[in-house]
């Protein structure tokens, strides 16, 4: 061999060698900072939804108004935000689409609410007369036409960009001051009008201009909302994004979490269920005495939605729920996939009755991840998508254990508006509990600690519905005083779902015993202010059973006992036992005197039943009546002298 | 070759740095799995305690005893020993060849073993008729004929080991309730068998135990002075009971690597809430001082009436373990805490130390091993098994500060009856807390009661580590154990039997055994005993307090003409008050007036304990002359 050939030979030897031992190298740093292969989400956007309900409460919307890819936050359709309201502050309550509005009989409908999408439908304009003048009540958002020539200021002033509410009729000092600190300007738009309204009421002012007016109509009264109400419940409840539905970190972090899309300020107040309830028990209520199924199991005064988070500890977290069921309480516990619960563990979830949620997350690299070779040792990693982490759970799961809550491990989010709903909703989740105020500020970041709907930027509805967490992390002796204050003020006046969020490895990882002991301690002092203690799946079933329960009301006038009285007749279907309603504490300038369930008139009068033992509460500075049902139909009378 | 050879050399750079490349690998291996070497543990030997304090009362033990081969073949005279520490605190001790004279009998209560008895010479039996006959009360096991002009037994009796239970207890001091507790005790012993008294007919307030039916304890007046004679092997049952019963071959019989609990004597002591053989003391010395008053030191300070004594293991968690330490050090209390060589930083160590007990947990096989590295930061490829003694050892030298106290981590245990004793005893522990539950549903005195003692070597004397009984253990898993049963067993300890739980959470329960009811447990014995007076305390001081009283002289004199009790006490320096107790009522009548350094003390005022038995008075360290008139 010549010596060039050896010398070429020995090249390619040597070559061979370090290449072997770099690819050697190359392998175990591969192996230790591997590759991670991330998986597309399946997505699902917001759906059309139409509800028939037996109810007082009707509202229309007209999807083909909706602009399906609109370019800016402010653009988009907010109408059926208006569902949000009714749902949490009634219950069962009609949605209709503008064709089935224009066929149907309004008979059975005390209120109708006419959302800023049909506020150009001239031609409903002789049908909504007819209703007005056999006593009905209709709101109109940002009416436009013939529509807002029935019974509305003149709406000459257009569109404006408002600032702050300065006024809002019978409402409490405080509560007022809370909305007034609402910095308005990005998330709705008012109507100016050249002048005020004759004979008509203002309830609510914005910068000094009458948005919420009522007037007489016929026998019936015209209510209309002259600001994008769906819009400003929507920025509240789900936050605001900047104008191309991108989510700006505000924390200086690289990071998108959920408390990036809130724009309340001061979380010490429901701001959201303020507005709402001024609207609907304040305003409507003036014009026909409004009924409501109360929102909590067995007429209690709040709730506390316990949930967890198991971090892929397995077992190790099952401590908190082992303690709740001895309080006969529940929670839900969100769990990582691949789930590292035993089946023993599972077998002692069910005995707790605790709900497993799903802890997922959408692009956070580390986790949710499965090796691609050999072992746990591979240059590669696939991340499994959000469906594809549902579906490892779910494989595991009983089918009665089928996860329908989930929750974004820490908060993290898409960095657009509702990309993560989309993936949410796709993976079949019902229920989701991402939302969730900082750690460092606790409270209502979104306006409300009850349930709400989300929005697609279509305008339509994700078919499930966001839980927000109010306690986020509940360690600090200064959050459980934030905690006691939430919960007395629930008590009192507010009346929330307070969401707590426990992490069940902080304690045995750093077994500082105060935190045992505010944990505890949240139990006690909640159980104290008559808070029902519950997961996420228990209270939307509560939720759903309100719903689809039915409600009619109708007054008449009579006389009872000799004395000329009021009658709120009430017929209800209860579906699920522990529901209550709420009547107003006053009406017709007579105020309540008892609830009795069937009345019979017998000759000149009537024969009265058992009364039923009602309790008064304050729902966010209203006076209302609570009034225990019993589980199927119920025929109640109230009577007002 | 030339080829090979030019092979090489060709690629003798390329070699180098393969060569380079793989030494590094491999070093870099050997550091990340060192090499290991195995060590075993040294043994110590038993041997003959000092007497430390002084004291009217006189246990005579043997001089020698043979090395046992079966648990019946045992010497269990200390277990007199443990006995009257445990009950009277201070003691005197003289061995059989020392009683040469009346004058080396000179005490008030004379208390002699079965091995003791039949060691005594005709001369010193009389000698000891003497100091009998002078007033000086004679407790005497299983006496053999020689002793029959005290004891009133002639015939030749058989001794028995077939034994079935305590059948009553006729005359016993105990209460109504404790008399039935006490003839549930589960007893192994030896009996000699008594069917009657050959010298005259018992009394009828002299029979005080039966056992199947036979004469088990009596009492028999001789001169001034009387005699209780004790038909079985006292120490043998309280030993069985307390250090806990091996195999007849004295080994723990277990197809697992045995843990302490594997020791007990009866299933039924798994989850058992009456300290047995605390009720069989109370009822042999309280029948003594039903006849006469003799005065002790109470086992705990400051006259109070229990102990919760707080232990923990900082376990697999390193300087967080200490946070949950936090409500102990906000109320001012000194604990026990159990750290694991090498896990916790020695800043946290000092800083904890400051607040806190700290003990070792020693890591021993089947649990786990913890080694040493030999070599320099970053390079040790050998790797030496640290014995307990090391690992005390290395725990001290990080603290700067000598420990007293050791625990096995999850309570393992020798195969050999005492051999885990004598490694505790070599790693120079003084106190060691295995000894408790190790499985689920095991609970309270598993070893008959919540009081240290020196455990008893094959030879018949004590090794010189005391173990402290843990009473409950969070490992185990709380929700095993009926519902409430810690927090009751403290306050039966408090209301009724005057015991020191000791208690034991491990930082890491909740990784490892994840129950509420582990913190909850922890946070309500702590709350009860901060509000109901229960000296909430360290292994370490619990132990010092017991054996500084063992320190102190307390010599007594009973005067039956005048009825008085004349105590003179000298009470080593100590940073509490000691508690004396005094019997309420005793044969010459009831204490009416008391007198501490000559100044009255209101008897009404007193606490009496659970049984009403005694009176608690707290006495502050120094010498003292207390007079108590009974009337």
């Amino acid at each position: 061999m010549s010596r060039r050939n050896q010398a070429i030979r020995d090249r390619r030897t040597r070559a061979t060698i370090w290449v072997v031992i770099l690819a050697v190298i190359a392998l175990i740093i591969a192996c230790r900072h591997p590759f991670i292969w991330k998986q597309e989400s399946k997505i699902a956007p917001g759906v059309p939804i139409g509800l028939e309900a037996v109810s007082d409460f009707l509202i229309v919307i007209d999807e083909s108004t909706f602009d399906p890819s609109p370019k800016s936050f402010s653009d988009m359709s907010f109408s059926l935000a208006w569902l949000n309201t009714f749902q949490q502050e009634i219950g069962p309550t009609s949605l209709w689409s503008a064709p089935r509005f224009a066929e149907a009989d309004l008979g059975s409908t005390r209120v109708i609410v006419l959302t800023q999408s049909v506020s150009r439908h001239d031609d409903w304009t002789p049908k909504i007369r007819g209703f007005l003048e056999r006593g009905g009540v209709v709101v109109m958002e940002m009416p436009q036409g013939d529509l807002r020539g029935l019974a509305s200021p003149d709406g000459k002033g257009g569109l404006r960009t408002p600032q702050s509410f300065t006024f809002a009729q019978g409402l409490p000092q405080d509560l007022m001051a809370a909305l007034s600190d609402l910095n308005l300007a990005d998330m709705t738009q008012i109507v100016g009008s050249a002048g005020p309204l004759d004979d008509a009421q203002t309830w609510l002012t914005i910068d000094g201009v009458p948005v919420i007016t009522s007037k007489k109509y016929g026998a019936g009264r015209v209510i209309t909302v002259d600001f994008n109400y769906g819009m400003l419940l929507t920025a509240l409840q789900q936050g605001r994004p900047l104008d191309d539905f991108s989510i700006r970190n505000v924390r200086a972090s690289s990071l998108i979490e959920t408390e990036d899309l809130a724009r309340t300020g001061d979380t010490s107040l429901p701001r959201a269920d303020i507005l709402e309830r001024f609207l609907v028990h304040g305003v409507i209520n003036d014009a026909m005495p409004v009924v409501g199924f109360w929102p909590f199991f067995d007429g209690m005064s709040g709730a506390l939605i316990v949930s967890h988070h198991e971090q892929g500890a397995g077992d190790v977290a099952l401590w908190m729920p082992q303690f709740e069921s001895t309080l006969k309480a529940t929670s839900t516990i969100f769990v990582n996939a691949p789930m590292a619960i035993t089946d023993d563990g599972l077998h002692q979830l069910e005995k707790f009755q605790t709900e497993i949620g799903h802890a997922f997350t959408l692009d956070a690299p580390g986790t949710s991840m499965e090796p691609l070779g050999w072992f746990k040792y591979s240059p590669v990693w696939r991340q499994f998508s959000l469906d594809q982490q549902a579906q490892t759970m779910r494989d595991l799961l009983d089918s009665n254990a089928m996860p329908v809550s989930s929750q974004s491990r820490d908060g993290l989010w898409s960095a657009h508006y509702t990309h993560a709903f989309q993936r949410i909703a796709a993976a079949g989740f019902r229920a989701d509990a991402s939302y969730r105020a900082p750690e460092d500020a606790p409270g209502y970041a979104f306006a409300t600690g009850l349930p709400f709907i989300p929005l697609d930027t279509n305008g339509l509805v994700f078919n499930l519905a966001e839980y927000p967490v109010v306690f986020p992390k509940l360690e600090t002796d200064d959050q459980l005083q934030k905690l006691t204050a939430l919960l007395k003020d629930s008590e009192s006046r507010s009346h929330e779902a307070i969401g707590v969020s426990f992490d069940a490895l902080s304690y045995p990882q750093k077994p500082d015993f105060k935190k045992f002991q505010i944990w505890r301690g949240a139990y006690q002092i909640a159980t104290h202010h008559k808070h029902w203690i519950t997961s996420i799946l228990n209270f939307m079933r509560f939720s759903r059973a309100r719903v689809t329960a039915e409600l009619k009301s109708r007054s008449v006038e009579m006389r009872v006992a000799n004395k000329p009285s009021v009658i709120l007749r009430l017929e209800i279907l209860a579906p699920e036992a522990g529901m209550s309603i709420t009547v107003p504490k006053f009406h017709q300038t007579r105020a309540f005197a008892e609830a009795r369930r069937g009345v019979q008139r017998v000759r000149e009068d009537i024969v009265l039943a058992d009364p039923i033992a009602a309790t008064p509460v304050s729902l966010g500075g209203f006076d209302r009546i609570l009034i225990p049902l019993t589980r199927g139909f119920n025929a109640i009378d109230v009577i007002y002298e | 070759m030339k080829s090979d050879s030019s092979w090489f050399h060709r690629f003798k750079i390329d070699l180098i740095l393969i060569a380079i490349l793989a030494v590094g690998a491999l070093a870099w291996g050997i550091h990340r799995h060192p090499f290991t070497l195995s060590t075993s543990d040294p043994f110590a030997a038993a041997v003959m305690p000092q007497q430390l304090g002084q004291s009217s009362i006189l246990l005579v033990l043997p001089d020698n005893a043979p090395t046992a081969e079966s648990f019946p073949g045992y010497d269990f005279s200390f277990a007199w020993y443990n006995a009257l520490s445990q009950t009277f605190g201070p003691f005197s001790i003289a061995l059989v060849r020392d009683i040469q004279s009346a004058q080396d009998l000179r005490a008030q209560l004379i208390v002699i073993p079965q091995k003791t008895a039949e060691a005594f010479s005709e001369s010193q039996i009389q000698l000891v008729s003497q100091a009998v006959q002078q007033g000086a009360s004679l407790v005497i096991e299983m006496p053999p004929p020689e002793w029959a002009p005290l004891t009133g037994t002639k015939r030749r009796t058989k001794g028995s080991s077939a034994i079935k239970r305590l059948t009553d207890a006729p005359n016993s001091p105990l209460t109504s309730t404790w008399r039935e507790q006490l003839l549930n005790i589960p007893l192994d012993t030896q009996v000699l068998r008594i069917d009657s008294l050959d010298a005259e007919p018992l009394s009828s307030d002299s029979l005080l135990l039966e056992i199947d039916g036979g004469i088990a304890h009596y009492r028999r007046p001789v001169g001034a002075g009387f005699v209780f004679v004790l038909a079985f092997n006292f120490g043998q049952a309280v030993t069985a009971l307390q250090q806990g019963r091996p195999g007849d071959a004295l080994s723990i019989e277990t197809e697992q690597p045995p843990r302490t609990s594997d020791l007990v004597l009866n299933d039924k002591m798994r989850a058992n809430t009456v300290p047995y053989v605390d009720l069989l003391k109370t009822h042999v010395f309280g029948a003594i001082a039903q006849t006469t008053p003799v005065p002790m030191l109470w086992p705990f300070p400051n006259a109070q009436k229990a102990a919760l004594i707080l232990s923990h293991s900082t376990g697999a968690l390193s300087d967080d373990a200490f946070l949950a330490a936090t409500p102990e050090i906000e109320a001012g209390v000194r604990t026990s805490w159990f750290v694991t060589p090498g896990r916790i930083s020695p800043d946290a160590l000092r800083r904890a130390a400051e607040k806190l007990d700290i003990g070792v947990s020693l890591v021993r096989p089947p649990v786990g091993r913890i080694y040493k590295k030999i070599g320099p930061d970053f390079f040790q490829p050998v790797a030496v098994e640290r014995s307990m003694a090391e690992q005390k050892t290395a725990l001290s030298r990080s603290l700067q500060k000598n420990i007293t106290a050791c625990k096995i981590a999850q309570n393992a245990w020798s195969h050999d009856y005492t051999a885990a004793f004598r490694r505790l005893a070599a790693a120079t522990c003084k106190l060691d807390l295995s000894y408790g539950p190790t499985h689920a549903q095991e609970f309270g005195y598993l070893f008959g009661s919540g009081f240290p003692f020196l455990p008893i070597e094959k030879n018949g004397l004590p090794l010189s580590t005391y173990e402290l009984p843990t009473l409950i253990d969070d490992a185990v898993g709380l929700e095993t154990l009926p519902e409430g049963a810690p927090i009751h067993l403290l306050k039966d300890a408090l209301n009724t039997y005057h015991q020191p739980v000791t208690v034991h959470f491990d930082a890491d329960t909740m990784l490892t055994h994840p129950s509420y009811l582990a913190p909850q447990t922890y946070a309500d014995l702590l709350d009860f005993a901060r509000t109901h007076d229960v000296w909430t305390t360290s292994a370490e001081q619990f132990l010092f307090y017991f054996t500084t009283r063992k320190l102190a002289r307390l010599l007594y004199a009973f005067h039956p003409q005048s009825r008085t009790l004349d105590v003179d006490a000298n009470l080593p320096e100590a940073p509490f008050d000691y508690t004396l107790a005094l019997p309420r009522r005793s044969a010459p009548g009831t204490l009416h007036a008391l007198w501490l350094d000559k100044n009255s003390v209101d008897v009404d005022a007193l606490r009496p304990t659970a049984d009403g038995l005694f009176l608690l008075i707290p006495v502050p360290p120094g010498a003292h002359a207390i007079q108590a008139q009974y009337q």
